[in-house]
């Protein structure tokens, strides 16, 4: 029902196979051994290909992709190639490489979050939570991968980071063992895997298949250096001189006398003498990845051993992730008509992560007084990371996942297919940081944490095709899978020393101490236990029916029950249907020029979950006793209280499904002897009935109410080209490619009839607005400045002159533009300006091959979107970033570096009452648009050389070098542009994306 | 199929074999849809698991008392509203504190705009209105729970909703009186006039009061035997007892300038201040870190607090903020460089004019202050008000680590005295005004009051007031009751007058209800 880049294949068939595969993989159920086949369905004898195909069917349900000519399916990316760079995790293999899938890397920090959005996002993302409940669903071998469950924020003050480990847990993949990335854009094919693909379709992953005959033995290896970024230092005589001109101008008395004592004698070399704590922080770090695996088999029984390790590096703040994997797939046919394929996949990974001041905070939950900023000078600030040494911070991350399916062939047109898939993924964190750190306040936490998701599933097929005429598949299919979400937290304050690490409880049932700490003070440890359970059962009835090879249509009913639906309201059922029509064999069979060229439709409707499983208790009853800056109240008198949700949002008992529609219209061709390969898909597609949390109820003591009615429309077009430039018999070949996506969002509705309402406060302010976008800044427009007293307007009725919410302008504060002309500037006169999510994204490849010479090259870009960039406004905030314990007077040791020219601003006066340099206005609202050369390769193949021996045991041996993320293109001024928070504002914290340059070999025998 | 025509013995057995097997798999699957998705969650109580045992109303009646003091926690509003606005503190650098301090309620701070939300009140109202509306199912459905019980389980409910709207009403004048849940339908409702609040209020107290014990778990004939199985030590200094009430109405009369009733009231809770074992308490109790303000923990004073929020300490409920310490506080008695607010040293100076005083007096010979009580650090141009300085549970002088297990104590036996001198005052009667301002002065060794040096009763009054409950956020509303009574300050009668003595109310409350005004005063300022 789609092509390519709505199905975007990469790997796999990069080869570029015959257009025989996808009439072969139709007729694959007959395929297999012990039949006799009829000669209606089959015509030749299978490749060794096919008959591992015949295997890897085993894994998914009915597979779709088979309608699609095949000059399309021979587009893509080697994954073959994807494994030769540095690459991370999944969301580092797909950057840039499908049309219409878009990361977000906030930082380079290695195996930290990475946010993906498929066709924008339907959820507006107004806190970290959203993030989470927008991501895509994961399938690995047809295994729907658990994620972290984000109601662990529910216990934090600040959610920059989740507790616990916090690791990418699709860093656990290892790309050596990908055969192939599909990315499931249409609903046609994207709704069978049921509710979880509703955030805009699938990534589904298929792990390399067992060889079939023979043995294999592949090897990959590459090391390098990952470099350390130049960096312009400042120390304190550059901030002195930066803040003089404000003292000069607008100081009180009062300010002079406050003047930050860091900043005041310039005889203290830690912050005035040499500004090189960058030679602490940034280095040049090694980088190096392995990977081997043995697969061997006959038809009857085969198998795949892969085992690997991985080590990233940051050249920042010493940081690391580490990756061990091992792989086993399985495959046993013991009678013909059974097969049995079982596959596990374990991953360990470990972390180390940064060291921000900002990060540890939040985590310990408690500010030290901020007076004295870390020192810019090497020596002190080495003396920090001494201290800093002593303490612990263990990020663990254990990953198991597999599957075990049996597939039972009744006859060679009924096919049953029972599996049983389990995804578990554990956390462990344990902290601890020395008194010496934060006055001389110790801290200690641990953190165990898992995700586990058990599916069984049965599909029954049958598949028939009527003298190559009438081709039709049938398939119903039960899906059940059952979620358990729950961690244990713990921390204590303040032990009795710097060397008791541990919080160790009395662990003797006879002691009357029994579960109190021994060391720690029972009243300064604190507990936080959570689960979440969730349950999805689901039925669903498929078929697909095509006509010669001229047309096809599809339908799908779905039926799914949900546990955290309300018990009058568990089901709900979602339909999707397809319809393609092949133009090149019913027009233009004679067009030499057109190769292929097929129009398909697809409409579908995805039921959405709900995240958390409170919302199927209706109204309901738990702890909220905590108030600002207290997040961990539970008791009162020493009692457990119970009130409703009040300060979370009120859950009535009428909450229904949401659910997502998508519209997808497509057009493949293939011309010029298949030379250049199209692919354009349009799509509308409209999120309906998502429940939202609306400001209300608050005279009943409600901060808002959860409803349903939240309606967002995602619109765009997906295209993608390939082209060989030169003639197929040419030694030089020249396979340029790009993808594209437009994206729109609207936002349709808001619950309860509203119109429009704000979110956030600060540089995260937000208003949504029927009819406008959900991605946008809401700022105040600035015009520049008011030099003197007089130039502030004057209201001609009443005298009074201009105010920002009551509080009257004067010289030295910002025009700011009077949109609703009252004279007052405040929230209305706040617009709606810029997008953080860019309205066009993709990425652009070519690959050159001159006989066994290999090169490659892929830019990656994303245009039309804003940066707000806080981190410039808070410096030139300083007034209100200074002499105060909260968050934003945090300064890191990166405070004492220059990122962007603050002479671009207006002088204004920082200690203006009505705060001059807020971030939430468009004087920090930039244009965040890049284009970066995300990498370069060189491979030399040693096999296809004159010389040589052809006999020899090596099938392949390639060396390759490559080097990525070389430029950034961008007129932002601000660092990198890709390096933003999930909301759009550049809040500083991104560690450097680095250049990173390897050499490795592959080598199979 | 005709591929079937052409089988053999053989695959006939295989082909049933096969058919067999799904069957086998479809029933294992295919258990009872209902019972795999009735997943109860593990962090949320469903309504009809939530009335129906005695364990149920206490955590109910616990969470109305949470909110209360989360309510007057949050932001440290306890304070904002009662204490620092045109108090004798200033703020040391923080603008939104400023703000506060100058009646600047409607500036552009986050911090204003939270404190303008009245909606944590009103949480306590819901959660009330929820437990009257639900408490008779409980009695219906566990036998356990004692008519008594019940009948003093919703007497405290009934207080807690009063003290709910009591601070509602002196914060913002006028709010929506809303006496059932609506539970799912959240009607807008407008601001019903002060009158009507208070009128509600005084008749919800007194019925609070009718029903309300001395005593907990002590055989107080309206409460016998241990209350919820626990004893004394566990409830008394916690919850709303009988002269809790009392001291309230007498609070809420006071606020209505009904002087006769307050002088009622009070003389009824200090004639049985002992059935509740309250006892006015000596400075040094008063002062000391692990004193009177320090909860119920470690002291002689477990049953002393007559309305009074607990942040236990040794119940893990100590906390960094909703304690005045974390305004006040800085070195040398935590870690901190600065304070937040300060009482300026010509304030103090002013104030503590005698040099007996033990709350704050210079000695008359060096010239510097003779204890640390009242304020730390004297000689500083920022001296620390370090009259309340519970750090962890109040028994340590470990300065490093800002957690204070402080109570948000409302009114004290010595509040009830000093708000009975100024009604007694009030009427007229001189002499038992003046006997009750000296048993205060007595209690902190001053001289006694003369006429001839100090002038008018009333003031002196309230200046004693002024220092004998500074920093318990009281100050604001004796400045609003003062000016009321003596009408000599042009400035401030322009705000009693033009509702400038309530906070404006905040633009997102106003927002979501059509029904909402602001205050007057408020408006295009």
């Amino acid at each position: 029902m789609h092509f390519i880049m709505r199905r975007c294949v990469i790997g796999l068939l990069a080869g570029g196979f015959a257009a025989g595969t996808a009439a072969a993989e139709n007729r694959i159920l007959p395929a297999l051994p012990g039949y006799a086949t009829p000669q209606d369905t089959v015509k030749k004898k299978l490749s060794e290909k096919e008959k591992r195909d015949s295997i890897r069917k085993t894994m998914i349900p009915v597979d779709t992709n088979h309608l699609k000519p095949a000059s399309f399916r021979s587009n893509g990316i080697d994954m073959g190639k994807a494994a030769i760079y540095p690459y991370s995790s999944l969301q580092q293999m797909l950057k840039g490489e499908v049309a219409g899938v878009y990361i977000q890397e906030p930082s380079g920090e290695p195996g930290t979050e990475m946010g993906m959005m498929i066709r924008g996002t339907a959820i507006p993302l107004t806190s970290h939570n959203d993030v989470y409940d927008a991501q895509p669903l994961v399938v690995l071998d047809g295994i729907p991968l658990i994620m972290d469950h984000p109601f662990a924020f529910d216990i934090q003050q600040y959610d920059y980071n989740r507790i616990g480990p916090a690791t990418n847990l699709l860093a656990a993949i290892d790309p050596n063992n990908i055969a192939s990335i599909e990315v499931l854009k249409d609903y046609a094919a994207a709704a069978v895997y049921g509710p979880r693909a509703a955030n805009g379709g699938v990534i589904s992953i298929r792990t390399k298949a067992p060889v079939i005959g023979g043995r294999k033995i592949a090897f990959n290896t590459w090391f390098g250096i990952a470099q350390k970024p130049h960096i312009n230092t400042t120390n304190a005589r550059f901030e002195n001189e930066f803040r003089q001109p404000y003292y000069n101008r607008y100081a009180s008395l009062d300010n002079i006398l406050t003047y930050p004592a860091y900043l005041r004698d310039s005889t203290n070399d830690a912050y005035y003498g040499a500004s090189d704590w960058t030679d602490l922080y940034y280095a040049n770090k090694f980088v190096r990845g392995v990977n081997a695996s043995i697969s061997s088999g006959s038809e009857r029984a085969n198998f795949r051993f892969a085992a690997g390790n991985e080590q990233m590096n940051n050249p920042g703040d010493n940081t690391r992730m580490d990756r061990y994997n091992a792989m086993f797939e399985i495959n046993m046919v013991p009678v013909s008509w059974l097969t049995m394929s079982a596959m596990i996949n374990a991953t360990r990974l470990e972390r180390r992560r940064n060291r921000n001041l900002r990060d540890r905070f939040a985590d310990v939950q408690y500010l030290p007084d901020l007076g004295s900023p870390l020192p810019p000078n090497k020596a002190a600030y080495g003396a920090y990371l001494t201290e800093y040494d002593k303490s612990i911070d263990e990020n663990k991350t254990n990953s198991i996942n597999g599957f075990f399916r049996l597939k039972v062939a009744f006859s060679k047109d009924w096919n049953f297919v029972s599996g049983l898939a389990a995804d578990y993924n554990e956390g462990l964190r344990d902290v601890f940081y020395p008194g010496t750190l934060m006055e001389t306040i110790n801290y200690v936490s641990n953190y165990f944490g898992y995700n586990q998701r058990v599916s069984f599933n049965n599909t029954l097929t049958f598949h028939h095709n009527w003298n190559n005429i009438h081709d039709v598949t049938a398939e119903a299919g039960q899906v059940f899978e059952a979620d358990f979400n729950r961690y244990n937290y713990s921390y204590a304050y303040n032990g009795p020393n710097d060397l008791i690490k541990l919080n160790l409880l009395n662990s003797d049932p006879g002691n009357a101490n029994y579960l109190l700490p021994k060391a720690f003070k029972s009243a300064l440890v604190y507990m936080a236990l959570d689960k979440q359970r969730h349950r999805l059962l689901s039925f669903y009835g498929r078929g697909i029916y095509r006509y010669k090879d001229a047309l096809d249509f599809s339908v799908l009913v779905r039926s799914d029950g949900s546990s955290s639906m309300q018990s009058d309201n568990w089901w709900t059922v979602s339909p999707a249907f397809s319809a393609g029509w092949n133009l090149k064999s019913t027009l233009l069979p004679d067009q030499e020029g057109i190769n292929a060229m097929r129009l398909h439709a697809s409409w579908g409707r995805i039921a959405r979950l709900l995240t958390d499983d409170r919302f199927g208790e209706g109204t309901q009853y738990l702890s909220d006793l905590s108030f600002s800056n207290n997040p961990l109240k539970f008791s009162y008198n020493a009692l457990g209280a119970l009130s409703r949700p009040y300060s979370t949002g009120y859950v009535g008992n009428n909450i229904k499904w949401p659910y997502s529609d998508q519209l997808d219209l497509g057009l493949d061709i293939s011309f010029l002897q298949q030379r250049i390969n199209v692919s354009l898909d349009v799509y509308d597609k409209t999120d309906k009935n998502m429940l939202f949390n609306i400001p209300g109820g608050n005279e009943y003591g409600y901060t808002s109410v959860y409803e349903n009615g939240l309606k967002v429309r995602n619109r765009g077009a997906d295209l993608g080209i390939q082209a060989n430039v030169l003639p197929k018999t040419s030694k030089l070949q020249w396979i340029p490619s790009a993808n594209i996506n437009y994206n729109r969002n609207t936002l349709l509705a808001l619950p309860g009839g509203i119109d429009e309402m704000q979110i956030g406060t600060g540089a995260a302010a937000r208003k949504l607005k029927v009819g406008s976008a959900i991605d946008q800044f809401w700022v105040l427009e600035n015009q520049g400045i008011y030099n003197r007293e007089r130039d502030i307007p004057v209201n001609p009725k009443t005298g009074q002159t201009r105010t920002y919410k009551g509080t009257p302008l004067s010289a030295g504060d910002p025009i700011w533009t009077d949109q609703n002309n009252d004279n007052t500037i405040d929230d209305k006169d706040k617009v709606m300006k810029g997008h953080y999510l860019p309205k066009v994204s993709g990425g652009f490849s070519s690959e050159f091959t001159y006989r066994n010479i290999t090169f490659s090259f892929t830019l990656y870009y994303a245009l039309g979107k804003k940066i707000l960039n806080q981190d410039v406004a808070s410096h030139l905030d300083f007034v209100n970033h200074e002499g105060q314990i909260s968050m934003d007077a945090v300064k890191e040791i990166t405070f004492w570096q220059k990122v962007g020219d603050y002479n671009r601003y207006p002088l204004y006066n920082p200690w203006s009452k009505v705060g001059a340099y807020r971030a939430d206005q468009d004087l920090f609202l930039e244009d965040g648009s890049f284009l970066k050369l995300r990498n370069i390769s060189l491979q030399y193949d040693f096999t296809k050389t004159r010389w040589w021996n052809k006999r020899s045991v090596l099938h392949g041996l390639t060396v390759y070098g490559t080097a990525s993320n070389l430029f950034t293109i961008s007129p932002y001024t601000g660092g990198d542009p890709e390096l933003i928070y999930f909301n759009g504002v550049d809040n500083g914290y991104g560690l450097p994306i680095p250049k990173t340059y390897t050499l490795g070999v592959k080598m199979d025998l | 199929m005709k591929y079937l025509s052409s089988n053999n013995k053989k695959f006939n057995r295989t082909y049933t074999a096969k058919w067999l097997l799904l069957l086998c798999f479809c029933g294992a699957a295919l258990q009872s849809c209902k019972k795999l998705l009735d997943v109860d969650s593990s962090h949320a109580v469903a309504e009809k698991n939530m009335w129906n045992s005695h364990e149920d109303t206490r955590s109910a009646l616990i969470g109305v008392y949470g909110l209360t003091r989360a309510a007057l926690a949050d932001n440290n509003a306890f304070w904002m509203y009662g204490e620092l606005r045109k108090g004798d503190f200033a703020a040391v650098q923080r603008q939104d504190i400023d703000a506060v301090v100058s009646n600047n309620l409607h500036a552009p701070l986050d911090m204003l705009n939270e404190l303008s939300n009245w909606r944590r009140f009103f949480a306590v109202v819901n959660a009330a209105n929820l437990f009257l509306e639900h408490v008779g199912e409980v009695k219906a459905r566990d036998p356990r729970y004692s008519e008594q019980n019940m009948a003093v389980d919703i007497a405290q409910i009934r207080f807690l909703r009063a003290f709910a709207y009591f601070n509602m009403v002196r914060v913002w004048g006028d709010v929506p009186l809303i006496t059932t849940s609506h539970d799912g339908e959240f009607t807008d409702q407008p601001r019903a006039p002060q009158g009507k609040v208070l009128a509600f209020i005084e008749q919800e107290l007194q019925a609070a009061a009718d029903n309300l014990p001395y005593a907990y778990s002590a055989n107080d004939p309206q409460q016998q035997g241990d209350y919820y199985a626990e004893g004394g030590d566990k409830w008394n200094g916690v919850l709303a007892r009988k002269l809790s009430a009392y001291a309230l109405m007498a609070h809420v009369a006071a606020w209505q300038a009904k002087y006769s009733l307050v002088a009622a009231y009070t003389k009824f809770v200090l004639d049985n201040a002992q059935k509740s074992s309250l006892v006015f308490v000596k400075t040094d109790q008063l002062t000391s870190s692990n004193g009177f303000f320090s909860g119920r923990g470690s002291n002689n004073f477990i049953n002393n607090h007559m309305i009074a929020f607990d942040f236990e300490f040794t119940n893990g409920e100590a906390s960094y903020t909703g304690h005045l310490e974390e305004l006040t506080l800085a070195a040398p008695v935590v870690s901190k460089s600065q304070p937040e607010i300060y009482v300026p040293k010509d304030t103090i100076l002013s104030l503590f004019d005698q040099n007996r005083d033990e709350r704050f007096s210079l000695d008359s010979i060096r010239g510097e202050p003779t204890s640390t009580r009242y304020f730390t650090s004297f000689d500083s141009h920022v001296p620390i008000f370090s009259k309340i300085k519970v750090i962890l549970d109040g028994g340590t002088s470990d300065p490093d680590f800002r957690m204070y297990g402080s109570a948000i104590i409302f009114t004290r036996l010595e509040d009830i005295a000093l708000l009975r001198a100024e009604a007694l005052a009030v009427l007229g009667e001189q002499t038992g005004a003046i006997d009750l301002l000296n048993q205060i002065r007595d209690l902190r060794v001053m001289e006694r009051y003369d006429a001839g040096k100090e002038g008018d009763l009333l003031n002196a009054i309230f200046r004693e007031r002024r220092k004998e409950l500074m920093g318990e956020g009281q100050r604001w509303f004796d400045q609003v009751r003062y000016h009321k009574l003596k009408r000599s300050d042009a400035a401030f009668n322009r705000l009693i007058d033009e509702g400038g003595i309530y906070w404006p109310v905040a633009e997102n409350v106003l927002m979501q209800n059509k029904q909402l005004t602001q205050n007057i005063y408020w408006i295009n300022r």
